[in-house]
């Protein structure tokens, strides 16, 4: 049998990354979450989760969703992204755009279609 | 040149009103009305400049053609009025301008330049009043348009995530269902996940639309070959309206390319053809018109859609783009559908035009900027 496929969710939100986790996992994934940007870089680096995709929230407390982005680009730029985001130009800035810009994959609106998120994981890896 | 000043006389003595209207000069229209209904009647139906009252009319007093619209406010009235009043010993000039009238003149002083006088003013107080009122108005607007947006900008984050969750549950729950072996209750559980699936996606909608129309939204634009977006979007609505609703497609001939956010382009064009819908409940006809068009000066790509409808009331139809304005029932209409579409075209850089005839139809005309490559 193939090695279920490695996801790490980062949401800072306790309901939407459980709900969001539990789904990935009733899809065949195998998958771990963060609380923040700052735990994901943390876990990614220390090695004990190597995730094949990464799917972040944008706005979260302690390192944004961008700043994750930009700082994976870099440190890891076989890692698969995928920005989701409540929406919000605040200033003018669409934050999905600008991940995308940055280097995110994919970019998905909130509220977060399920199956939508499956598609787009498994076209990445495809 | 200006255009002729229109005035309304309203008083049932013939010689009076031929009089002044010879006073007055033919500079200005006059028209003349015998009743105090007769006058009311007109001055809904036109504009006039200023109207003469005489005090005393067969069916009521003076006052009372004044009192039928004071009643909406003494900023709002449709025109300048001035009284014509009795003798000097009258209560007639206090109850005229307790009554909103702006100016009072005595029917034995009523000289050529008396009259010029109590015209000039009347206009002045009348057209003061009117502006104190448009800047208060202008003012309510927007603020009101700015709680709005603050409003969508600080629930539309929380309220996704909400929805997320919510959605997320159901999902879960369908696929826990869905691997029931007991078929019945398969059958009795599944349309009530998908009651709160509906529900949860219709609060999104919502959401959505309200974000739309503060442009609080993200636009995901791409090149878009107007003909063919218009040609699949009224396809689409004659298979949601039903055979009683005639989805016409009008061509002008050229075939612009606009660069815009085609979902929310599909959600507009949708919104409009709900209201048809609803506009014309017995059925009737919708067209979709597409071509170029000139707007302020500048070339357009131009889609104009009409219906056959109810159409609507000037007071009503100067409102549409206001969110949450709705002449519908509770449950049947909340009133953004219209606000997001012109949040859109606005976003996109574009324009919007209403027009309505009661019991005839709407034209809505959206003109949004053409795609120039390279
Ligand atoms: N084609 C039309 N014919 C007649 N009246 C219309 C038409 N389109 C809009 N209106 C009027 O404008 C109002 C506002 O329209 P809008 O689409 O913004 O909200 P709504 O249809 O009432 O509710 P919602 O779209 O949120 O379900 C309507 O309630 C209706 O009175
Ligand atoms: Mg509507």
């Amino acid at each position: 049998m193939e090695d279920k496929l490695r996801i790490m969710v980062v949401d800072d939100e306790e309901q939407v990354r459980g709900v969001v986790c539990e789904n990935l996992s009733a899809c065949g994934f195998d998958v771990v979450y963060a609380r923040d940007g700052q735990e994901a870089l943390n876990m990614i680096d220390e090695g004990t989760h190597q995730p094949q995709i990464v799917i972040t929230d944008i706005i979260m407390p302690r390192k944004e969703g961008l700043e994750v982005i930009m700082e994976l680009r870099r440190r890891h730029p076989d890692i698969r992204l995928i920005a989701i985001s409540g929406g919000g130009r605040t200033k003018s800035a669409d934050f999905l755009h600008l991940a995308k810009k940055l280097g995110a994959d994919a970019i998905l609106p909130k509220p977060l279609d399920i199956d939508m998120l499956e598609k787009t994981v498994r076209e990445l890896v495809a | 040149m200006a255009e002729r000043l229109k005035v309304l006389i309203i008083d049932d003595d013939a010689a009076r009103r031929t009089d002044m209207r010879h006073r007055l000069g033919t500079a200005i229209e006059v028209q003349e009305a015998d009743t105090g209904e007769t006058g009311i009647a007109l001055l809904k139906a036109r504009k006039f400049d200023c109207t003469f009252v005489g005090d005393r009319l067969p069916d009521m007093a003076g006052t009372g053609v004044l009192q039928n619209f004071y009643d909406i406010g003494d900023d709002m009235m449709p025109t300048a009025f001035v009284m014509l009043g009795g003798d000097a010993g009258d209560t007639g000039m206090a109850d005229a301008l307790r009554w909103g009238a702006h100016d009072y003149i005595l029917k034995e002083q009523a000289s050529t330049p008396a009259l010029a006088t109590s015209l000039a003013k009347a206009r002045e107080i009348f057209s003061l009043r009117k502006a104190r009122h448009s800047a208060g108005e202008k003012l309510r607007h927007a603020q009101k348009m700015d709680a709005v947006g603050q409003l969508a900008s600080g629930f539309g984050h929380d309220f996704n995530n909400l929805l997320t969750v919510i959605l997320g549950n159901t999902r879960l729950m369908q696929r826990r269902v869905d691997a029931m072996q007991d078929v019945e209750t398969r059958a009795a559980i599944l349309p009530k996940i998908e009651g709160v699936e509906d529900a949860a996606r219709r609060g999104a909608n919502l959401i959505r639309q309200l974000m739309v129309f503060s442009r609080q939204s993200e636009l995901s634009e791409q090149v878009v070959d107007l003909r063919q977006f218009v040609r699949a979007a009224a396809d689409q609505q004659q298979k949601k309206l039903g055979e009683d609703i005639k989805v016409r497609l009008l061509d002008t001939g050229t075939n612009p390319t606009v660069r815009i956010d085609a979902k929310l382009f599909d959600m507009a064009l949708a919104n409009i053809a709900a209201n048809a819908r609803d506009a014309m409940p017995q059925g009737g006809a919708l067209d979709f018109a597409m071509g170029s068009a000139d707007y302020g000066g500048n070339e357009y790509a131009h889609i104009s859609v009409r219906d056959t409808g109810r159409g609507m009331p000037a007071h009503v139809l100067e409102r549409i783009f206001e969110p949450f304005f709705t002449t519908k029932k509770t449950g049947e209409g909340t009133g953004l559908g219209l606000a997001m579409v012109y949040g859109f075209v606005r976003q996109s850089g574009g324009h919007i035009e209403a027009a309505s005839t009661e019991g005839q139809g709407t034209t809505l005309d959206i003109y949004l900027p053409l795609y120039r490559s390279g």
